[in-house]
Order: C-alpha cells, then sequence, then structure tokens
C-alpha cells in the first residue's frame, strides 16, 4: 500500500482529544483514521504494512532487534526527509502499528501520566520525539543510523547499538558523533568487538569515559577530516584501560 | 569541532574573534540552491593569511567545510585546496537546521610554521601543526532546508471561498498550515480569471497578498498568539534566517518587502513601464 501522512490539522486535533481517546488508547481502535480520507493523504512511497502489523513484542522480551529491521523493511528505505515527518509515524501509531505501541509502552493508570506517556509515544513531540520516544520511528531510526555501517551485518550491529540503552543514548544524542558515518562506524566495530568478548565498553563509567575521551580529542582536531587509519588510531586511545 | 569564540586551542588558530592572528582574515560564504531532484551547497572560501594558503597550495592543509543536519543525521565533508567549490545533495538528505562550519585543517604534519601575523603571545616560533589540527575557522553558518523554503513565500497563502462574507470584503485566517486569504465566491471567481494576465498577478501580489504577508509578520512580531506549530510561520521564520532578514528587527511592511523580493520592482516593471517577464 501507499504510505499515509496524517494531515496536519487531523493529528492537532488528535493531540487536543488525547483525554477524551483515553479508553480508545488502552483497548480500542482507530478505524476512522484509517477509513476516512479527511484523515491522511497517501505518497508515492509504498510499504509493506502487513510487516508493521506484526512487529511484536511482549513483557519478557522487547524483541528490538527484530522490530528495527521489520519497521525497516516495511517502511522501505524512505528518504530521511520522509522519515524525519511525523505526520507518517504518528499515522502508523494509531492504525498499524497500535497494538504494538501500547504493548511495547504500556499506557500507565493513572490519567495525567497516561496522557504524557501517550503524547510521547503515540506522537512525536519534541525535537527527540521522533528518534527516542514514538513507538514506530524510534525503530526505523535505529535500523536507518546502524544500516550505515557497512562492516557489520544490519542485525549484528543493531544488536550492539542496542544492547545497553546508555550506550545507545550517548551516541544517539551526540549527533556530532552519530552524524559522521565513518566515525559512527569506528564505534560500533569496537562496541561489536567488545559485545562478543568482555563486554567491558558496555560498562557505564567505562563507555561514559571513552565519548569524553573522544570528545576532548574532538575538540581540538577535526575528526572529520581524518582518514579512516587516524579515526581508529585515535579512537583505540580512547579506550579507557580496564582497572 | 564546534566553533567557540572563549576556546582556548593549545596552538594560534585564525577565526572571529580572536586575536591569535592580526591584520588577517578567513571569511566563507555558503548558499543552497534547489534544483529538481537535489540542493547544492555552493561554498566560496576567502583568506587573506599568505602563510596559510602557501600551506594549502603545497598539499599540507585543505580547505574543509563540514555541512551537518541534526534531523537527518547526515553529514558531508567537503575538502577542497580551490577557494570555490559546490557539493550536490540528494533532495531527501536534508531537512530542517543545516549547520555549515568551514575550517583549514592540516592534512599533513606541518614543521617549522611561522606568520608574521600570530600573536606574540603565542612565542616567536616556528610553530608545529599535527594532521587534523586547525589553522582557520570560521562562525558556524545555520541555514534551513524544506522543499518549501525554497518556494516565494506566498506559496504558503492560499485564496479561498467564503460565504456570507460583504462583496469587496476580505479577511485573513492563520489557524491552518496556509494562510487563507478569505473572499466572497464572486470575487474568488473575478480573482481566479485576472490570474492567467501576468500584469494581474503582480498587481494582486502587491495589494492582497502583500497585506496578508504583512500581517502575518505583525502577527509573528506581536506574539500574543503562538503560530509555532503553523507550517506557514515555520516557513517565514526560516526563509528570514536564511536570508539574513531579521523578522523582528523592521517594521512588518519592510521585512514584507524583503521577504516578497521586492514587489514593487515588479509593479514598475510589467505594469506601470509595460514590460515583460
Amino acid at each position: 500500500m501507499n504510505a499515509r501522512f496524517l494531515k496536519a490539522s487531523k493529528m492537532r486535533e488528535l493531540a487536543s482529544k488525547i483525554q477524551d481517546n483515553i479508553e480508545l488508547y488502552r483497548n480500542g481502535r482507530f478505524d476512522f483514521i484509517a477509513n476516512d480520507p479527511e484523515y491522511y493523504f497517501e505518497s508515492e512511497t509504498k510499504i509493506a504494512e502487513e510487516l508493521l502489523v506484526n512487529v511484536t513484542c511482549s513483557d519478557s522480551d522487547l524483541n528490538e532487534v527484530d522490530s528495527c529491521i521489520k519497521v525497516y523493511i516495511g517502511i522501505g528505505q524512505i528518504s530521511e526527509y520522509l522519515a524525519r515527518d511525523e505526520r507518517l509515524w504518528v499515522y502508523l501509531t494509531h492504525t498499524a502499528m497500535l497494538n504494538y505501541a501500547r504493548k511495547r509502552w504500556p499506557i500507565p493508570a493513572d490519567p495525567e501520566k497516561a496522557v504524557k506517556h501517550i503524547r510521547a509515544h503515540f506522537f512525536c513531540s519534541g525535537a527527540r520525539g521522533i528518534e527516542r520516544d514514538n513507538a514506530a520511528s524510534r525503530l526505523w531510526w535505529m535500523a536507518s543510523l546502524c544500516n550505515r555501517c557497512t562492516e557489520i551485518p544490519l542485525k549484528d550491529s543493531l544488536a550492539c547499538f542496542l544492547h545497553q540503552s546508555d550506550v545507545r543514548a550517548n551516541i544517539v544524542e551526540r549527533p556530532t558523533t552519530s552524524q559522521n558515518v565513518r566515525i559512527f562506524n569506528a564505534i560500533l566495530q569496537r562496541l561489536h568487538t567488545s559485545l562478543s568478548g568482555d563486554k567491558a565498553l558496555y560498562g557505564r563509567e567505562q563507555f561514559r569515559l571513552f565519548m569524553k575521551n573522544l570528545n576532548l580529542q574532538g575538540g581540538v582536531k577535526l575528526l572529520a577530516a581524518l582518514p579512516d587509519r587516524k579515526i581508529d588510531e585515535i579512537l583505540d586511545e580512547c579506550i579507557p584501560s580496564v582497572a | 569541532m564546534k566553533f567557540d569564540k572563549h576556546k582556548a586551542f593549545p596552538y594560534p588558530v585564525l577565526r572571529p574573534g580572536s586575536d591569535d592572528y592580526s591584520d588577517v582574515e578567513f571569511q566563507v560564504m555558503v548558499e543552497f540552491a534547489i534544483s529538481g531532484n537535489s540542493v547544492t551547497a555552493n561554498v566560496l572560501f576567502a583568506n587573506s593569511c599568505e602563510e596559510i594558503v602557501e600551506q594549502i597550495e603545497a598539499g599540507k592543509a585543505a580547505y574543509v567545510c563540514v555541512i551537518s543536519c541534526r534531523d537527518t543525521y547526515i553529514q558531508r565533508v567537503i575538502e577542497t585546496k580551490e577557494s570555490a567549490v559546490s557539493l550536490e545533495f540528494e533532495i531527501g538528505k536534508l531537512r530542517g537546521e543545516v549547520k555549515v562550519d568551514p575550517y583549514v585543517v592540516v592534512k599533513e604534519d606541518i614543521e617549522n610554521y611561522a606568520c608574521p601575523n600570530i600573536n606574540n603571545e603565542f612565542g616567536a616560533g616556528p610553530f608545529a601543526f599535527q594532521a587534523g589540527d586547525v589553522l582557520a575557522q570560521e562562525e558556524t553558518q545555520a541555514f534551513y532546508i524544506d522543499r518549501d523554503v525554497f518556494k516565494p513565500i506566498t506559496s504558503v497563502v492560499d485564496l479561498v471561498k467564503k460565504d456570507n462574507l460583504t462583496e469587496g470584503l476580505w479577511t485573513i485566517n492563520f489557524d491552518d498550515d496556509h494562510i487563507r486569504i478569505e473572499v466572497s465566491p464572486k470575487l474568488k471567481e473575478s480573482i481566479d480569471d485576472a490570474r492567467n494576465d501576468n500584469k494581474n498577478r503582480v498587481i494582486l501580489k502587491n495589494s492582497i497578498y502583500f497585506a496578508a504577508v504583512m500581517q502575518a509578520i505583525q502577527k509573528l512580531q506581536d506574539k500574543e498568539e503562538s503560530f509555532d506549530d503553523r507550517k506557514w510561520a515555520k516557513i517565514f521564520t526560516n526563509q528570514a534566517s536564511n536570508r539574513g532578514i531579521d523578522i523582528e528587527g523592521h517594521d512588518a511592511y519592510l521585512v514584507a518587502q524583503q521577504l516578497m523580493q521586492l514587489p514593487a520592482l515588479q509593479l514598475d516593471t510589467l505594469v506601470f513601464k509595460g514590460g515583460n517577464q
């Protein structure tokens, strides 16, 4: 099917009626969105909705790697420009991925907390909403970032990227690091090595110190202008030795 | 490496707001243009420090421009010894704020670098630099890339009919993503017919549309309501930023003329003087 985008005015309307629709978010469906063309417009981009409907997780297994891959394949390699459009993701979290969204991000019983929670995970609020909070978009963006790593298969790069949330946050929230494919590649390779070994780099303090050292190096040297060999040397120097 | 005028490098760096060097400058002009399915960044480096230019010509250093888009996690690095360079992006690779950071970067270790313009506080020199060190840095420049940002500002202004409106009276609605100029059905029909003629379009631009754009700017200046989530407000703000127009720094009618690219010129050429366009 063609990718659908919620109309901006309808998205604002839904966001303003979270409280009214709270039972639909908990147990119901938003069929009126998919059934009424007044709510959406279609782009020429084809998506595999059947894959998106089948994205699942359970209480004991968040199934993040598999979910990322399913969404990435299901949505396809759309341009980053389109993938930044909140209307695409809000449509999905209210239709094909509604069940996944409420399973992955259980809605709190407290009504006030529930509204805030829904705003974060069923909509795309704030600058980081798309890449961190929205139940659907975060999966695509993590897969898209890891797919840039040419040295490691996507499943493995996602596994090392998602292994520890603090590590993931440290990378994603430092766009100067993750924007540069060569530096991002080099970091993922070291995480990959660590994951299959002693996992020392995944230690909270260890990784923070690694990124801090890298930031210090990047403060006086323009890493992006260095050849891969030199980037590798600098990164290896930045890895703190295990006490 | 962000530009920070307060940052102290362990070596002299030619940059604005710093006295590491005197009497020489490194300046960079950047322009973005959208054409078809691509966005092109055109970069012009101007460097009056002969000693740094010599290092570039010798291949020991290079002009480098780092173009980064936070929203799409894209970063491209231009490296050149030429003073003018272009880089083309697929249109889907950039969205929202795009930052451009220009530098002169050491490519091969440099020994015995000396320049009479270096501040004496660094000592007599000569200086040594390692690959990756920065010889010169220009302030970060920010641009906003969106397909609509490069269209005429009136692309977010729609003319719509509204029933029960007194004939000849028109109103403006700012509540949607596009600004809506509401006119009576009869006037709408008349304007739609008139739009087929170039001269009439220019007259419309200088009358109803100009007033709508000016009123929109006034709304943004007044800040009595928030229009942050309206597309028209984002386009106005981002176009102004790209073109160095301070929306709040001038009266609304002056800002409107700048955003509409001096529409009175078209009125003069096409209507008053009867030219063709």
